[in-house]
Parts: structure tokens; sequence; C-alpha cells
């Protein structure tokens, strides 16, 4: 909104003073510069004198080039949205884009509870009986390191054993 | 080779209460799946196991176990190797 | 009652795992909470062979050798408490 507003008051005298203000344009724009909207940017000085002034020295028509050229390199994002909304536009647009927002929801009901739905856990009604009970079975704790340890030293017996050569040669007859 | 491994995961089974049980490695990788067990969830278990270390990485592997009214899985990592036990509970 | 002493901690969470009150030493500890949160929302299946797939699991416990974490969920909400454990009667943890 800032920037729809800088836009259209920019005709404002205090930017004359050719310091950036908070009314200054961060992009120019080259496509639809008005020259009778005083820019304080030093490009805009520059497009404006090549504008008035029928006369065109050397020094002015390379600058006007670079210009140009610069001016062909940039994405200039303020052009890009020329068509400024109205109030009753940016309604009507809401109104539209929550309407889909609905109608995606309403389809993909399924799939977004059963994302939400994504949880080792159930829902169970007294948690304080859960929160208050022994975390783990001292016997319990005594299988697993048991299983553990055992199937550590179980893994270190897991060999390759080839049996075969290991390089087999192809082609060699023919 | 695996004979050792394989009767580490009988014994375990024969154990009271223990149906089934699983070995991976530290990358997920089935190494055994014993009894009621399928050899997919050792992704699962590892993946559990490796979040729990993030909760105190400077303490040893916690044990983790998940509990309902029937059934219990217990979890633990020691080096690259990740087991879980499937256990039946009685109360 | 007296097992309640060896608390030492408790966080809630909503379903989303933002902090809706905490205490002890879990006062704020949003870093327990994101990754319990990730243990409990990786899955809601963990062998389809093994357990049912309609069954879920009511408690969730972490345990170390001198404290652990028991978790549950209820009424929409993640309850961690984090309790030290009495090691002269359970065996060690260390493997």
């Amino acid at each position: 909104m800032g920037c729809c507003y800088s836009f259209f008051c920019n005709d404002d005298s205090s930017s004359q003073a050719g310091e950036p203000t908070e009314r200054t344009h961060l992009l120019v724009n080259p496509v639809s510069i008005n020259t009778t909207v005083v820019h304080a940017n030093s490009e805009d000085y520059i497009f404006r004198n090549a504008n008035t002034l029928p006369k065109k020295t050397d020094e002015q028509s390379a600058l006007n080039r670079i210009l140009q050229e610069t001016a062909t390199n940039v994405i200039d994002v303020a052009a890009l949205d020329s068509h400024n909304l109205q109030h009753h536009e940016y309604l009507e647009r809401m109104k539209h884009y929550n309407v889909k927002v609905q109608q995606v929801m309403g389809n993909n009901r399924n799939a977004l509870s059963y994302k939400v739905k994504l949880s080792l856990l159930q829902d169970i009604p007294m948690p304080e009986k859960v929160m208050m009970s022994e975390p783990i079975n001292p016997e319990d704790i005594k299988l697993i390191n048991s299983f553990l340890s055992s199937a550590v030293a179980s893994i270190q017996d897991i060999k390759v054993e080839h049996k075969e050569n290991l390089v087999e040669p192809f082609g060699i007859n023919c | 080779m695996e004979k050792h491994l394989n009767r580490v995961m009988e014994e375990i089974t024969n154990q009271p209460g223990v149906y089934g049980c699983v070995l991976s490695d530290h990358q997920g990788l089935c190494l055994g799946a014993h009894g009621q067990a399928s050899t997919e969830s050792s992704g699962v278990i590892t993946a559990l196991a490796e979040q729990a270390l993030k909760l105190e990485p400077k303490s040893v592997m916690p044990i983790i176990s998940l509990e309902n009214d029937n059934r219990q899985l217990i979890i633990r990592r020691h080096g690259v190797l990740t087991c879980g036990i499937y256990k039946s509970v009685c109360n | 009652m007296d097992r309640k002493s060896n608390q030492t901690g408790y966080l809630v969470l909503n379903e989303e795992g933002a902090v809706l009150s905490s205490s002890g030493e879990l006062e704020n500890d949003e870093k327990t909470a994101n990754v319990i949160m990730g243990m409990i929302n990786l899955t809601s299946q963990i062998d389809s062979v093994a357990f049912p797939p309609e069954e879920g699991f009511k408690k969730l416990s972490i345990v170390y050798d001198d404290h652990c974490y028991i978790v549950c969920l209820s009424n929409k909400k993640v309850h961690i408490v984090k309790k030290s454990i009495d090691n002269t009667d359970s065996i060690p943890v260390t493997a």
C-alpha cells in the first residue's frame, strides 16, 4: 500500500530537493515515466533533460544510450503491476479467493485430517495416571540390554564368504 | 555368518511376553526380523532412535519405550545397531 | 504421591508443538518440545505386522540412567514430564 501511495503523491514539492526521501522510488520506472512528475533520482534528471532539450549533444546521447541499455536490462517491478487495483476490486478478489480456498479445503478434507492424525500416540482421558507410572520395567531394561549386547557380539560374526571368483572373465575365449 | 544372529533373535523371541524383534543398522537397513515383526519397521525404529538421540546428545543412548494397554515396543541403539523388541503386556 | 516428588519438570504442548505451559528443568524448553514432537509425529504406524493399524500408543518413555521423560497425548495436548529415577533399585541403563 505504501508503494501505491507514493505512486500517486510523488508530485510533492519536497521531493525536488534531490535527496532521497520516503517518497523516492526504489526502482525507477523507465516505461511509464511521466515528465510532469519530478523524481529525485539522478537518472530521471538525465531522462527528463533528454526529452525536453531538442538538441542532443554527444554526451547526452551517450548517456541516453546507457540509460536505454540499463532500462532494457532492468526488471521493473513497478511496471509489472501497472494496473492499480481499486478498493472494490480488492474485495471482489478476496471473495473469489475465499471461495476457492473453501473449495480446496472441502475437497481435501480427508487428506488434510489424515496428515494431522499422523501421530504415534492416541488421545487418552487421564494423563496423570500415565505420568505417574514408572517409565519402564527393570526386567525390560535387562531384556533389551542383553539382546543388544548379544546382537552386537553376533554381528561381528557376519563376514562375506566368497566361494566363487570375485572377478569373472568374460569373452576371453572368443 | 548370520546363524549366530538368528539364534540370538530366536532366544529373545522365546522370552516370556516377547512376540517379535527387529534388528537394524545405523541407516535403517534391516539386519533381521524374527517372530511377529516386519522387516519394514527397521527404518522407523532407527529413525525414532536417531530422533531420541537429539534429546540429550551428550548422554548415552536412551531406551525408548512405547506402550498401550496390550503391547509394548522397546527400542535401543548401541553403536551402529538399533534393536526393537515387541512385547505383549498383561495387566 | 511420593512418586510425583521426583518430577523435575514438565511441558504441555498443543498439537502443533507450541509450548502452552512449562516448569522446572523443562521451562520454555522448545528444543525438547521439538525433538519429542518429531518423534511422535514421525509416523502413525510402526509395524503393520506387530501392531494392528487402528491401535495407537498411550505412553512414550525415553529412559536414561538416572532420569527419564514420559510423554502422553490427552485432550489434544501433548504432556511431557521429566523425572529423576531412583537408581538404587533399578538396573543401570548402560549396555
